[in-house]
């Protein structure tokens, strides 16, 4: 029972007293390099990805250009949806506080609003939350408390015209029922959702829309520089599902099956 | 009201400004102009930050502390402003950050009369049990020299042990009532407090000898090692022992992600590097990590189990019989080792 940096700290003593550190290092070596050998499938498994230039935008391939186009200190806040896995995937955080979520309660608008309470907390470091267009319809009241409050904050809606992720479960484990996971125009049938780009200029928030990958980072990057309240609305594929290689098991319905590998079966 | 004391309102503004919070995020109500007030009556030296929607207040305060490390608290009114805000009261109790939430309720008199707002037909002016599953503690002084107590309880409470959400209720009248000529000292209150507890020493020296007798070691991280400022510790004792580190949702980026050791992610959405070694892995060192049902494929390895946030044993998936509810986390062979968690405290301090 023990606080971690305390423990990690009692371990490293008891190191201290300790005479060989490496009596396994032949077994390390091999296990290093039998994990090597896992990443590198990893990597080429999801190669692709990387480099689809199609519209509407990858979602793996939004995910990496966010990344890139983050600065080194920024702060980016997600919130709940498909968007998290993709960002979970895909962003490579090198500091403990790079990339905040939600995984207890998984409330949707935790990173719609939550990236002004992290602007508050860090005043000289961008703050970006990449939110869903479900979540950031049901919280948009945001825009008006960032113009009030003058916070440069930047709002990247992941525009899937869906509660994406609970579709993709109707996809993965209701042979494709889908029922009230997305958003269409009545008369026309053709996915909707309210011009979020206009919405923020009604707000007096800076509003763009991205519908090509190349185009994202830059946006990105000319949002955090404009220094005032910002969203920028991206066309994202919808149809494009994450594949981890993990699995998740919804009792009842069975588990999903791992994007590449196989559970581990010990001899 | 003698001219020399301070109300409820005043007694909690003071503290929160004795505790260096900068600014509390809310949204305005009949039931809390008073304390809107005392905000007022301080507002060089702390900051009222007005919202559109209680939730957003909540999501404000959870994510400055996750980057400041640094507790701020809420205001909300009475009936439906404070029934906004459990959302946000729930995410950060499941996330153990602290935030305190002043909550406004209706005046004591008006007690089980059904007054405007009033949660009545249950029980008396019942916030308390709107929240009573969402935070840590829930304070409701229902006179003014109630509330220094109700103040330096809720903020200790939020701060210790697991950090977490408390609110403090307040009747419409306790705001207004005289409280105490001053506000509780809160350094004496809070600057004795470290929750950095360590681990039994017999403990550490078998984690030890487990580490170092290991083939195939992970370590897995969670948001205690985030949070509880434990990153350096965890990259020296990666680099030491050359032992890679995969990691929670919550525990990425705790290690650096371009690191040589860092495997990335494990579970559904994760890397097959840091799904497949921690499945595989000997011994598993996890740290500051909960082990939830999207987890849980991974702890079919030989287990040495560092400071779980939760119901300690990740095996808890199992139904009844000790028939396996996940099939994933079915294979108890005797081959494997389970070790009992050394504890279950989570503590950290704030930083």
């Amino acid at each position: 029972m023990a606080d971690v940096r305390t423990f990690l700290r009692q371990v490293h003593a008891e190191l201290d007293r300790r005479d060989n550190l490496f009596k396994k290092s032949d077994a390390r070596k091999k296990w290093l390099a039998q994990i090597d050998g896992y990443r590198k499938e990893w990597d080429k498994f999801v190669a692709p990805g990387f480099s689809d230039d199609t519209t509407p935008i990858n979602p793996q391939r939004a995910a990496a250009e966010i990344d890139k186009a983050l600065p080194e200190d920024a702060i980016l806040v997600s919130d709940i949806g498909v968007h998290h896995n993709w960002l979970l995937g895909f962003c490579k955080p090198k500091r403990p506080d790079s990339l905040i979520g939600s995984m207890g309660f998984g409330p949707m608008g935790f990173g719609v609003a939550g990236v002004m309470g992290a602007k508050f907390a860090a005043p000289d470091r961008p703050c970006v939350s990449v939110c869903g267009d479900g979540a950031f319809f049901m919280h948009a009241n945001v825009l008006g408390t960032a113009v009030e409050y003058n916070l440069p904050v930047v709002w990247v809606v992941w525009n899937n015209y869906a509660y994406a992720s609970i579709r993709g479960l109707q996809r993965g484990y209701l042979g494709g029922r889908e029922l009230a996971t997305d958003f269409k125009h009545p008369e026309t049938g053709q996915r909707y959702n309210p011009d979020f780009a206009a919405m923020a200029r009604s707000c007096g928030v800076e509003g763009v829309r991205v519908d090509r990958a190349g185009d994202l980072g830059e946006a990105i990057r000319k949002g955090i520089a404009a220094n005032k309240p910002y969203l920028i609305d991206v066309d994202i594929a919808a149809d494009i599902n994450p594949v981890g290689a993990g699995v998740w098991e919804l009792p009842g319905l069975g588990q999903s099956k791992a994007g590449i590998g196989t559970r581990f079966q010990p001899g | 009201m003698s001219r020399n004391m301070l109300n409820g309102a005043q007694v909690i503004v003071d503290y929160l400004i004795q505790e260096k919070v900068p600014q509390v995020f809310g949204l305005c109500g009949h039931g809390n102009i008073q304390f809107i007030d005392a905000l007022y009556e301080r507002s060089s030296e702390i900051k009222t930050i007005s919202v559109h929607h209680e939730s957003v207040a909540g999501f404000m305060a959870d994510v400055y502390y996750r980057v400041s490390g640094r507790p701020t608290a809420t205001f909300t009114s009475c009936g439906p402003g404070s029934a906004n805000l459990p959302i946000s009261l729930a995410n950060a109790y499941l996330d153990s950050v602290p935030f305190m939430a002043i909550t406004g309720n209706v005046p004591t008199s008006q007690f089980n009369r059904g007054a405007f707002q009033e949660m009545y037909r249950h029980y008396q002016a019942d916030f308390p049990s709107t929240v009573r599953t969402m935070c840590k503690k829930v304070f409701q002084p229902t006179r003014g020299e109630m509330v220094p107590l109700a103040v330096r309880q809720a903020w200790k409470t939020m701060v210790t042990g697991r950090p977490g959400p408390v609110v403090i209720d307040v009747p419409f009248d306790v705001f207004m009532e005289a409280a105490a000529e001053e506000a509780p000292k809160a350094a004496e209150w809070s600057a004795n407090i470290s929750s950095r507890c360590g681990a039994d020493p017999e403990g550490v020296e078998k984690a030890v000898d487990m580490l170092l007798s290991a083939e195939r070691p992970v370590m897995l991280v969670g948001q205690g090692v985030r949070y509880g400022g434990a990153a350096d510790e965890l990259r020296k004792l990666a680099e030491r022992l050359q032992i890679p580190v995969a990691a929670s949702a919550s525990g990425l980026g705790a290690l650096d992600v371009n690191h040589p050791l860092a495997l990335g992610l494990v579970a559904r959405a994760g890397h097959y590097q840091a799904n497949h070694a921690t499945r595989q892995a000997d011994v598993l060192l996890a740290l500051g990590v909960r082990f939830d049902d999207r987890t849980l494929e991974l702890v079919d390895s030989r287990l040495f189990l560092h400071d779980p946030a939760d119901a300690a044993d990740p095996r808890r998936y199992r139904s009844r019989g000790d028939r396996p509810q996940l099939s994933r986390c079915a294979r108890a062979d005797g081959r494997r080792s389970h070790l009992p968690a050394p504890g279950a405290c989570r503590a950290r301090s704030p930083r």
